[in-house]
């Protein structure tokens, strides 16, 4: 019987989820077995407007994040894996602003990893689409995920990173009954595209009970993550991954800036 | 990527052909640039991608939970979007999408016992304020009246092109109506002319009111005045209409003054752009 008692004391520790030490005992006994997971949500400081939004729309759709504080530093993002412990949390999304232009979103596994970088874009907050659906603050939602994401090795990965951090655990603190919305992940053009749906149920006209009609209706906020690199560790480590169809923002615009100097010169 | 950096520095070369020696120089150094500003940004060759390592971190993180805890769906079908730029088709692949998603996921929430749709008399805090929704509500109901009111106004222009063909027709009856009346009286006054003994003025009032008895008021034209006269006659427009044409009413005072917009308005002029001021190495050379 002294099994009953450890994974209970495991759960309320909320930082771990999923250790080795929590999952032995579920051959043995019914233990209890929760999805612990928080995410701590942050920005780098120079993020502008639109960026804040965006993090602000994400935070309101997920009840188990916690917001923080602009982090200061831009060299040490080890310090994200303390500010986690700090506030309890085993994940991280951390909106990094470069050249006040370029948003990058880590998502990590704190504090052991792995960890992801994406490059955001195709930013539309929902304040800005004027769509019409709108859904509970704190429901639960559903993952929907590209076929893509169980073939490729990398995407299996994000996969499983995106459920940690997007999905809403059940039963946490702040969270309502009901699922009304949906939160979609696709692959296109080898980037990550991310939509928002809200669930309508409608009874048609002739009205039964059973036989619901269901539309989607978008949300927002809309958004394309291109990932870049994928590391072992939360903030650090050994690259898993590397996208090759990534260049550096700043390079690319240096690059056409440059280039189109050299096509205009011929001219006069 | 690489053939129109070839392209561009070949039409740089070429265009450079034509000047002095002197500037050879500068190609070199230049198509080097190019070279240089390219390597930046061709696709890694061996990109690091650890299979391996990558599945086993994921089997790692996998939640052995049940599904209810998670709530992710995976497709099994593939939707596929030929084009990333064709929004249409790109929107619907991830509506069919989750909506798939949704056929699948809404019955396993509710094998878990856990409730699904959400009864129309709950109320809570949602993701987008009242302000918000009605911000949105507002601001669809004014797209649909702009659409609405685009197509009355062609509407419109179309009746008038109409109108237009109406109008020419009924001057062209009347003058012929009048032609006609005129042929009659010229007539009439050739009959009349024959004969002498007559009381030529009394006959020829009642002979013409005779002819013409549809055309109402023309005929008493002498003795009766203009009000009355005017009152007959059918207005083709009213004084709404009249006003709207003609204008009526409104400040007539400072329509030609200057206004705040049309100061700063300069449609038609141009600005003279303010020259740049040259580097400081330029200007010193200059002197």
């Amino acid at each position: 019987m002294s099994n009953s008692s450890k994974p209970k004391k495991v759960a309320t520790e909320q930082v771990v989820d999923d250790s080795p030490m929590d999952k032995q005992p579920t051959t043995t006994q019914k233990p209890v077995v929760k999805n612990k997971q928080r995410v701590l949500l942050l920005s780098s400081r120079g993020i502008t407007y639109r960026h804040r939004h965006l993090m602000q729309d994400i935070l309101a759709l997920l009840p188990h994040a916690k917001k923080d504080n602009k982090l200061d530093s831009k060299s040490n993002l080890g310090l994200l894996n303390e500010l986690a412990e700090v506030y309890n949390c085993n994940n991280a999304l951390y909106f990094e602003t470069r050249r006040k232009t370029d948003l990058y979103l880590w998502a990590s596994k704190t504090p052991n990893g792995p960890s992801a970088k994406f490059l955001v874009q195709n930013i539309h907050t929902m304040e800005e689409l004027n769509l019409t659906g709108n859904c509970l603050k704190g429901s639960r939602h559903l993952l929907s995920f590209d076929r893509s994401f169980d073939t490729q090795p990398h995407l299996q990965l994000l996969k499983q990173l995106f459920i940690h951090t997007f999905g809403v655990p059940k039963g946490t603190r702040r969270s309502k009954p009901f699922v009304d919305h949906i939160l979609t992940f696709s692959l296109v053009d080898n980037c990550i595209w991310f939509r928002n749906f809200q669930i309508v149920e409608k009874d048609p006209a002739t009205g039964g009970e059973h036989q619901k009609e269901t539309n989607l209706v978008e949300v927002g906020p809309r958004f394309v993550l291109k990932p870049i690199k994928i590391f072992e560790g939360s903030f650090r480590g050994a690259p898993l991954y590397e996208n090759p169809d990534y260049f550096a923002e700043a390079a690319m615009r240096r690059y056409e800036r440059q280039m189109s100097k050299f096509q205009r010169q011929p001219k006069h | 990527m690489s053939t129109f950096v070839e392209e561009a520095t070949e039409e740089f070369t070429n265009g450079l052909e034509l000047q002095d020696d002197t500037d050879l120089e500068s190609v070199d150094s230049s198509s080097d640039e190019v070279d240089a500003i390219t390597s930046r940004c061709v696709p890694k060759a061996d990109p690091i991608n650890r299979i391996g390592a990558l599945k086993a971190f994921a089997a790692d993180l996998e939640l052995k939970l049940p599904w209810i805890e998670t709530m992710d769906i995976t497709a099994t079908e593939e939707y596929e979007v030929p084009d990333p730029e064709d929004e249409l088709k790109r929107e619907l692949a991830f509506y069919t999408q989750a909506m798939d998603a949704i056929n699948v996921g809404k019955q396993k929430v509710l094998d878990a016992g856990v409730a699904f749709t959400r009864p129309d008399d709950y109320f809570a805090e949602m993701v987008k304020s009242d302000d918000h929704m009605l911000r949105i509500r507002k601001k669809l109901l004014e797209e649909s009246k702009s659409i609405k009111a685009g197509e009355d106004a062609r509407r419109q222009r179309e009746l008038k092109k109409f109108g237009k063909k109406i109008q020419n027709e009924k001057v062209r009856e009347r003058q012929e109506q009048k032609a006609r009346d005129m042929a009659k009286i010229k007539a009439l006054k050739r009959k009349r002319s024959g004969s002498e003994f007559e009381g030529v003025d009394d006959m020829f009032d009642v002979e013409v009111t005779d002819d013409d008895e549809g055309d109402t008021g023309r005929g008493h034209s002498s003795g009766r005045g203009k009000k009355e006269q005017n009152s007959g006659k059918k207005r083709s427009m009213n004084r709404a209409q009249r006003d709207r044409k003609y204008g009526f009413g409104g400040k007539k005072r400072f329509a030609k003054s200057n206004t705040a917009e049309s100061t700063g308005d300069f449609e038609g002029r141009k600005l003279k752009k303010k020259a740049k001021r040259p580097g400081k190495s330029k200007r010193k050379n200059m002197k």
